[in-house]
């Protein structure tokens, strides 16, 4: 099995596609907060010429680019998405995966420590500028009542009683003072809403940045109007009121929305930490003789590496002495360790139980499995599922949409609104402004996506991308091969029949010749045969003219005698009479095994039955699949009677049996047409064209490779329950989905008309600036929180 | 309607079209014309 060629994870590769003519790029992005933003440097780089595609990601904060390297170039690309406002860098060459998830831990930590000491400052501020507008709301009481303000008025009593001098201050002094506190706050902590949105007006843009800048904005320039012309204001009739406290209290709580979501986006990424931090520092190689611990890069294909007991496996090999158990849960998801002898192969990162042994590096660094999971799981995690177009189409109009409401709800206020109008109007659009923030529209879909393929990973469940698996939630039939993915796959011979009189003498012949044409044929149900034959012995001249018949069997010349071994079909083709050989094989068949008839130079010779146990947890998958709704259907090349046998074994709903390799193509087509959306679980070699027409093909691995080319999952143990574990946490993770999806809408859909005062007319209810500001925090915190449960999902 | 109240509903309405003019139209550049090929002769 081989690895599909990778859209580079890493932001330095810069590599060219196979049509010689395009290049693609990966450059983080910083800065993106809603997925206005992202949007935003989404059509900026689309609209930019020699930029054939570009995929912006909010949650990963990268934009994947695909250019005309002959018009473009990466640090010209860099300067495009500087020039929106975001911050970009063009990485270093020769990035891995795992470096760029350092430098974005590190860039997520700086990211967290600025937020902190912005938010801290903004805190300190907002609760001084509280108690200094205090007596300010006293001697000039606002426009809308403040909850907030209400609850603080025991602590002026307390100032009162404490200093009385208080009173005695004039409000233009109390302005100055706050004044003095909102500077730092809007030209400091907040400066990047006011810079960011300035950037993306040039371009005729608008984001989060521009609600809170405009929302903001408005509020301080008015309170700046009062405070410095106070008096002229005063003679002019005006009551000059100021919103200073409430723009500090709007640029905090973002704040605190802000760095709560970096944190959590933070804890998105912990599933790819634990696997690269399955990986041990050293490894103990023999050189000359001796044991030698080195570190792990220094590591080569080709050494010798001991593994003791309690140790993680450093890199991929082949076992050369020595036996143990090897748990690999943490990779393939599967509870029992693993027995591992001379030959067999191991995977780096996995944890040695109770035996020692040496090992042949065969894979080290990128190349080996643990290195491609976090490869795969990194790309996973950067790609869009469907379901985020309606996000992003929103996202796209909203923002100019909110403006235009919030001047619309100003002057619907300063018309038929209660005196102080222009108070009232001025407090209500910045609300409205507050309140629409997209934040939690933009971390809707890709936070879910990104937990869930982590912890499809840990799982041993390999989901391609977003799409992939929107689609499996959406399954309603799973079809299965039979051999190795319902049964061992290892079948073996239990029975051979000979025809008394007919041209072998005993069954170690037939098996003897049976064998030396299966030796050619490169089908599981050959390997039994030949193994058999092995066992006992049974050895026949080598075999001539080998010839295959897909679906039926095989035949050619040994020691000049013609052999055919296969189905009742192949018999019926060279006109083979089986005689009563046919009613033992029905009897076999319907025990569960596969008869395979043997003809030599024409005459029926006998039978050979082998028998693939069925898997212990088939049944168990089955019946889960079944409660889920889930139609089960198995697929086979064995005869009706034998796939009948195992299909009531693991009680599946249909079973088609006799396929032949093309049918099963023609089988999945025929449930699509029936209007069913279809998952094949096989095989990612012998059933890559069924896995192709599914909907979605799951990809049974081996463990020690990952075929995610031949299918948008792949399991990483060949247990059926690994396919249930992926449908349902693709289910849960639509679920969480739309439920993040949902509560934005309804958050904005409520919050906006309410933020504009439609409930004021009826029940006299009207948002502050400040409670909208919370909401918003809330809002696009609830989002991730609810994205993170999915990190709990047990299939 | 007062004229303060007229002055503002003007204002609003010439805001709104403003604004849906500057971020759904005035942004919408039609796409840079094909260069020409950088190699050979002019052509005259």
């Amino acid at each position: 099995m081989t690895l599909a060629p990778l859209t580079p994870a890493t932001p330095a590769a810069d590599q060219t596609a196979a049509t010689g003519t395009s290049s693609e790029c990966t450059i983080p992005v910083t800065g993106m907060t809603c997925a206005a933003c992202s949007g935003r440097v989404q059509r900026t780089l689309e609209q930019t010429p020699g930029v054939r595609a570009a995929n912006v990601n909010l949650m990963t904060g990268s934009a994947t680019i695909e250019y005309d390297p002959g018009s473009t170039s990466p640090g010209a690309l860099v300067e495009t998405i500087r020039a929106t406002g975001y911050g970009a860098e063009l990485p270093p060459a020769e990035v891995d995966g795992e470096s760029l998830l350092e430098s974005q831990d590190r860039a997520r930590a700086e990211e967290t420590h600025d937020l902190k000491r912005k938010f801290g400052v903004s805190i300190v501020a907002a609760v001084l500028a509280m108690i200094v507008s205090m007596p300010l709301a006293e001697a000039v009481p606002s426009a809308v009542p403040d909850p907030l303000m209400h609850l603080m008025m025991p602590v002026n009593r307390a100032i009162r009683a404490l200093a009385p001098w208080t009173a005695g201050v004039s409000p233009g002094t109390w302005r100055y003072l706050l004044l003095a506190l909102t500077l730092p706050v809007v030209g400091w902590a907040g400066r990047h809403f006011y810079t960011r949105a300035w950037a993306a007006f040039r371009h005729h843009g608008a984001d989060m940045n521009t609600l809170v800048a405009v929302g903001t904005g408005s509020a301080f320039l008015f309170s700046l109007a009062m405070t410095v012309a106070g008096d002229w204001f005063t003679a002019h009739g005006i009551v000059p009121l100021v919103y200073y406290e409430v723009v500090i209290w709007i640029i905090g709580l973002i704040l605190l929305g802000n760095l709560l979501e970096s944190r959590a986006k933070g804890q998105t990424a912990g599933a790819i930490r634990r696997l690269i931090g399955l990986r041990p520092a050293t490894a103990r190689v023999t050189r000359d003789g001796q044991e030698v611990e080195i570190p792990l890069n220094a590591l080569r294909p080709g050494d010798e590496v001991v593994v003791r007991p309690g140790e993680r496996i450093p890199a991929d090999g082949t076992v050369l002495d020595g036996t143990s158990h090897v748990d690999e849960s943490m990779l393939t998801g599967e509870p029992e360790p693993v027995t591992k002898g001379p030959g067999d192969a191991v995977i780096g990162a996995t944890f040695n139980r109770n035996g020692a042994f040496h090992f042949r590096v065969t894979r080290v660094g990128a190349d080996t499995v643990l290195s491609q999971i976090i490869r795969l799981v990194q790309q996973a995690q950067g790609s869009k599922a469907p379901i985020q177009r309606l996000a992003d189409r929103i996202s796209a109009v909203f923002v100019p949409i909110v403006l235009s409401l919030a001047v619309l709800t100003f002057v619907l206020w300063f018309d038929f609104g209660p005196e102080p109008a222009a108070l009232r109007a001025l407090a209500a659009a910045v609300t409205v402004l507050i309140i629409a923030c997209p934040c939690a529209m933009g971390l809707a879909v890709p936070t879910a996506v990104m937990v869930s393929t982590g912890r499809g990973a840990e799982l041993g469940v390999l989901v391609k991308g977003g799409e992939a698996l929107e689609r499996a939630a959406r399954v309603d039939t799973v079809v299965f091969d039979k051999t190795g993915t319902l049964t061992e796959g290892r079948p073996a011979v239990v029975e051979a029949v000979t025809v008394p009189g007919g041209p072998v003498h005993d069954d170690t012949e037939l098996l003897a010749l049976a064998a030396a044409v299966e030796r050619l044929s490169e089908h599981p149900l050959a390997e039994a045969i030949v193994e058999a034959a092995t066992e006992r012995g049974a050895v026949a001249d080598e075999a001539r003219e080998f010839t295959s018949r897909t679906g039926h069997g095989v035949e050619a010349l040994v020691g000049g005698r013609r052999v055919a071994v296969g189905n009742r079909a192949l018999m019926e083709d060279m006109g083979v009479h089986p005689g009563a050989l046919t009613a033992q094989a029905d009897q076999l068949a319907s025990e569960g095994r596969t008869p395979m008839f043997v003809a030599v130079d024409g005459r029926a010779a006998g039978l050979i039955a082998v028998a693939d146990p069925v898997k212990a947890s088939s049944a168990g998958a089955v019946a889960r699949l079944r409660r889920l709704g889930i139609l089960t259907v198995m697929l086979t090349g064995d005869n009706r009677r034998t796939a009948d046998q195992v299909g009531r074994a693991v009680g599946i709903d249909r079973v088609v049996a006799e396929v032949l390799p093309d049918g099963k193509l023609v089988e999945i087509r025929r449930l699509q047409g029936e209007g069913r959306v279809v998952a094949m679980v096989g095989d990612g070699l012998n059933d890559a064209p069924a896995l192709a027409q599914a909907d979605v093909g799951i990809a049974i691995g081996t463990g020690t490779d990952v075929a995610i080319d031949a299918g948008a999952i792949t399991l990483m143990r060949g247990d059926p329950m690994a396919t249930v574990a992926a449908l349902a946490l693709a289910r849960r993770t639509l679920g969480v989905i739309r439920q993040n999806l949902f509560w934005a809408f309804v958050y904005n859909g409520i919050g906006i008309p309410i933020a504009a005062g439609v409930l004021y007319p009826a029940t006299g209810l009207l948002l502050t600036p400040t409670m909208a500001a919370a909401a918003m925090a809330i809002s696009s915190v609830s989002v991730v929180t609810n994205s993170l449960r999915l990190k709990r999902f047990a299939a | 309607m007062t004229t303060s109240q007229l002055l503002v509903t003007a204002g609003g309405a010439a805001a709104i079209v403003w604004i849906n003019y500057y971020f759904f139209l005035a942004g919408r550049r039609p796409a840079a014309p094909a260069e020409s090929d950088s190699g050979g002769a002019q052509q005259s």
